[in-house]
């Protein structure tokens, strides 16, 4: 699936990584990947984000019928995550942050920590970004498959119901400004917070593509009046961002912590940074685990303010620990997209060594699939450059001097291309003709064989 | 028969080390005798030892020589030894018991003047640092304390150089990295033990856990060695435990009775 001419130990690591994927999810049926997939006993297997938003993708663009027999599984609890809402006295879906058989909460309230101390776990009341994180997943599945049966029927449901749910818990104050309050987001050493830019822009996206999906179904029985407040909500709700700097603020209060760079306070990164400072330290300071305001540029890279990936990369990767097996890859996926080439290549290769170098001490439980995930992510998004837009497949490569080329090999709208980027062209083979746009050139219609299209201006050769 | 022997001098040390001794003893079915070099007569020492109801040998100094010859004998299991005479000090233990804890090739155990001391060992603490060295204690320090009806709580301290990389979900983590020390460091024996893990200076951590834990015993693997930086956290263990600590050194030696000893302790 992936080549790197110029580094084959960095490609047999990926292709490492690439295996356990595969081997996670059946194509049939529905597919619970738990944290550790079936590989260990760790994290009891419970499914976390780690699913729908690091393993998904890799398989919705690879192997769409285990992406879609994901999606199965989220889907055949959908009406116990609705039940969940009705309990709480809202309306939608809410799903668990750590999902199992039953598909209600299975994240415990209390446990123990390194310390020996016994603490309170909120992850389960709080981390509620899971709820559009699926909704994501639904989307990310259609978009690149196009499998329309999919949106217009049971995807539609976790898009739509999921929206209803925020649609409930938003809160509007005096001013008609919208607000998430008493979060936690994928910055788990915060907890809990208020306006946490990742939850609410998702939350955001998940309105607005509910609004319009819904629009095109009228068989969903949505009325304009819903999706118009949808829209409002949407528009209303706070982001953090401030134009004059281009960042956004992660949290409501998150500039006046303590400014902390890793770099100051950690003899290494990644590091477990509670554990070296202490929990008190770190909630009054500006560090943060893994990629939070960060991940919005990898998720919905349309839905953030245009040219603020490097005024937040700059701010926030030095504040990150990369405490997460999840942050070392999304992070080497956005240095990539930014032309740190060199700094992308060093995260990677973090990420690629999690479960090879047994850097945790834990694969013996299971590998860590979502690092695994990230890694192609990092290759495919950051470094190849391919995003999906509409009907057309963009190729924005960015290929380190050391690889003579980056070969990915993608189904795009059941289109099978392997494309071959080397640091001025683009090569695709394709099995049947397919849109596609290299960097900012014109989309052009590839023809079934190969096709050579120049980088810097996407033309055809 | 095998032994515990006690080495007493003529201070007050040589109460809490006879009666560790005993505690000794009867974990590992053995017998508690005194030893004492003659240097300034032997009436204090003996009154203890005649207190105690522990037979009394009496050797001929230098005293830390005689100590080894004494324990160098085959029925010989352990030798406990006081770890100075009066609490404080400048160096984390007194000159006969660094030198025999640097020398020695059998299991020492070294009373600090102020130990609480417990008519039975029923919990030890057994620091792990991951290394082979400290695992080999492990499985004959299990052996004993399953035969004993002892708990053993195994330790792992992360400093600042070894703190994990990641803590994703902690509560799942925790869980995780216990079962996998398990699996590395005493998965073939039958025995199950329980893991605590801590953060912080390894020699503090361990000395504070042992009294948060409540433990009678700490038991470490030991390289014998205190030169540049070594045994620092040994060191901090002999200069302030509370409770006494056993040193099993990384030597293979002969087994005196099958079954009996305090652990195959080959590094």
């Amino acid at each position: 699936v992936i080549d790197i001419a110029g580094d084959p130990e960095l490609e047999r690591a990926i292709r490492f990584g690439l295996f356990h994927l595969i081997g996670s999810a059946a194509d049939r049926g529905e597919a619970a990947v738990g944290a550790r997939g079936l590989t260990g006993p760790a994290y009891r297997g419970h499914v976390f984000w780690d699913a729908d938003v690091f393993v998904l993708p890799f398989l919705a663009a690879t192997h769409p019928r285990a992406a879609r027999a994901m999606l199965e599984y989220r889907l055949r609890r959908l009406p116990v995550a609705c039940a969940e809402a009705r309990r709480e006295g809202s309306a939608g879906a809410h799903f668990p942050w750590e999902s199992a058989a039953t598909g209600v909460e299975a994240a415990p309230t209390r446990g123990r920590d390194r310390l020996g101390r016994f603490t309170g776990i909120r992850t389960g009341q709080l981390e509620e970004h899971i709820v559009s994180d699926i909704a994501w997943a639904a989307c990310c599945y259609a978009d690149w498959t196009c499998d329309e049966a999919f949106l217009r029927g049971p995807g539609r449901d976790l898009v739509l119901e999921t929206a209803r749910w925020w649609a409930e818990r938003i809160e509007l104050d005096a001013t008609g400004q919208a607000h998430i309050r008493g979060v936690i987001g994928p910055d788990e050493y915060h907890e809990p917070v208020d306006d946490n830019a990742f939850t609410n822009v998702m939350a955001r996206w998940n309105l607005r593509r509910a609004a319009a999906l819904a629009g095109t179904c009228p068989e969903a029985g949505v009325g304009e009046g819903e999706r118009s407040r949808w829209r409002a909500l949407a528009d209303a709700l706070v982001d953090g961002y401030d134009p004059s700097t281009g960042i956004y603020e992660q949290f409501a209060g998150f500039h006046r912590l303590e400014p902390l760079l890793i770099a100051d306070v950690a003899p290494r990164r990644p590091i477990a940074a509670t554990l070296l400072l202490g929990d008190r330290r770190i909630a009054g300071a500006q560090v943060i685990k893994q990629a939070d305001v960060l991940m919005l540029h990898h998720l919905l890279p349309d839905d953030v303010a245009p040219g603020s990936l490097e005024p937040n990369l700059d701010y926030y990767e030095p504040r990150t620990a990369h405490g997460s097996s999840l942050s070392p890859g999304v992070h080497a996926s956005l240095l990539a997209r930014a032309g740190r080439l060199d700094d992308a290549c060093e995260l990677l290769r973090v990420t690629c060594g999690i479960d090879l170098d047994d850097i945790t001490q834990t694969t013996a439980g299971g590998v860590h699939l979502a690092a695994m995930g990230s890694a192609w992510q990092a290759v495919a998004f950051g470094f190849g450059g391919l995003r999906p837009c509409g009907d057309t497949l963009v190729v924005s490569p960015r290929v380190p001097p050391a690889w003579r080329s980056l070969t990915v090999r993608v189904r795009f709208r059941g289109t099978r291309m392997r494309i071959i980027a080397t640091p001025g062209s683009v090569t695709i083979h394709a099995d049947r003709p397919g849109r596609v746009q290299v960097a900012n050139g014109e989309p052009v219609v590839v023809k079934r064989g190969e096709t050579t299209l120049s980088l810097t201006e996407g033309s055809s050769t | 028969v095998t032994v515990i022997l006690a080495a007493i001098d003529n201070s007050a040390a040589a109460t809490p080390v006879l009666t560790t001794s005993k505690a000794i003893a009867a974990l590992l079915g053995a017998t508690p005798v005194a030893v004492h070099a003659h240097e300034n007569g032997d009436a204090t020492a003996r009154a203890a030892a005649d207190a105690a109801g522990i037979e009394l040998e009496v050797i001929s100094p230098p005293v830390a020589a005689a100590l080894a010859a004494a324990a160098s004998r085959r029925d010989v299991l352990a030798l406990v030894v006081g770890a100075r005479d009066t609490p404080g000090g400048r160096r984390p233990a007194g000159h006969t018991a660094l030198e025999l804890a640097t020398s020695l090739d059998r299991p020492l155990v070294v009373v600090p003047p102020l130990a609480r001391l417990p008519s039975r060992i029923s919990r030890i603490l057994v620091p792990l640092d991951g290394t082979p060295t400290s695992a080999a204690v492990l499985r004959g320090t299990l052996e004993m304390a399953r035969r004993a009806a002892v708990e053993v709580v195994l330790l792992h301290v992360h400093d600042e150089e070894t703190l994990p990389a990641f803590e994703e979900q902690p509560h799942h983590e925790l869980d995780a990295w216990n079962a996998e020390f398990a699996a590395r460091w005493y998965s073939d024996s039958a025995e199950t033990a329980r893991v605590e893990v801590r953060v912080g200076v390894p020699g503090r951590r361990v000395i504070e856990t042992a009294a948060e834990l409540d433990v009678d015993l700490i038991a470490f693997g030991w390289s014998r060695s205190l030169a540049g930086g070594h045994g620092a956290v040994v060191r901090e263990a002999l200069a302030s435990s509370t409770v006494p600590v056993l040193l099993l050194p990384m030597t293979p030696r002969p087994r005196s009775s099958p079954g009996r000893d305090l652990g195959p302790v080959h590094a």
